[in-house]
């Protein structure tokens, strides 16, 4: 009886294996990502990439076990809309106000814990942000909203 | 022994001094020239106090919402330029996606649903001052 259960459950595993889900394309060379295009000082581009860029760039890294479904269903779709509110690889492309308008939720958001998601940095410990590393980058993210209305 | 004391003591104290006196020549200390207070009409500011104020000013319970927006410091100046701009234009954007005051809240609170009325009051307030303060 156990074993047929045990048996039943292997065989879902492996058949959601095959519904098909398209995989967020990535793309390394970004000539409008925010790194390339802005003056990022080094200690906050390290916080960005490590706490931010899986998801809110084209730069995402696929760890095995996010390519196997049902984790993948769940992971795809939340880089699909991470991209889709926020993605630094297009920054530079951006409206100044809109612009304006992630930088100011960059700063609120990460400093009232809101990001990185817990879900993520319970498997990524390097995004998991000191008190001191959500301060940096608010203030960051603050004077960069400054510098845009100049 | 006791001038082995004293003195090192002064030292530091001289220091202390210097450092504070230098520090307090930094134009950042004195410049308030970043300073911005906005002006919100009698009107705007009335329909703000009473259904918004519960989550977005400084005596608020909840971190998340007064976070993102405080009204009382947007009006004590205590957002920078850049950030008054991007609070001002959230209102405009929240209240055209008829997001605020959010549906949960509203649900307990039926009293604090903003009228079309209102809801037009506070965003072309809010559109006016920003486009004036981008020099549109």
């Amino acid at each position: 009886m156990k074993k047929k259960i045990y048996f039943i459950l292997i065989a879902i595993v492996i058949l959601i294996q095959f519904y098909p889900m398209d995989k967020p394309t990535v793309t390394i060379d970004n000539p409008n990502d925010l790194l390339a295009t802005t003056t990022v000082p080094d200690n906050i581009s390290t916080l960005l990439k490590n706490a931010c860029y899986d998801c809110h760039s084209n730069e995402s890294t696929f760890p095995w076990y996010s390519n196997v479904a049902p984790v993948k269903w769940m992971l795809y779709d939340h880089i699909y809309e991470a991209r889709e509110e926020l993605n630094f690889s297009n920054w530079n492309s951006l409206e100044t106000d809109d612009k304006a308008d992630l930088l100011d939720d960059i700063s609120s958001m990460v400093l009232e814990g809101e990001m990185p998601l817990k879900g993520y940095t319970i498997l990524h410990s390097e995004a998991n942000l000191s008190e001191e590393d959500r301060e940096l980058i608010a203030t960051w993210a603050d004077e960069m909203l400054d510098l845009i209305y100049e | 022994m006791k001038i082995k004391f004293i003195l090192p003591l002064f030292v530091v104290s001289v220091l202390f001094a210097l450092v504070s006196f230098t520090s307090s020549l930094d134009p950042q200390y004195i410049d308030i020239s970043d300073v911005v207070i906005i002006d919100i009409p009698e009107n705007v500011k009335a329909i703000i106090d009473n259904k918004c104020m519960e989550c977005h000013s400084n005596e608020a319970k909840n971190g998340k919402s007064k976070m993102k927006m405080n009204f009382d410091k947007l009006s004590n100046g205590d957002y920078s330029t850049g950030k008054v701009i991007s609070k001002l234009d959230k209102i405009v954007k929240m209240l055209g996606k008829d997001k605020m005051p959010p549906e949960k809240f509203l649900a307990k609170n039926p009293d604090k649903k903003l009228s079309s009325e209102e809801s037009k009051l506070i965003s072309d307030w809010a559109s006016g001052q920003s486009s004036m303060m981008k020099g549109e």
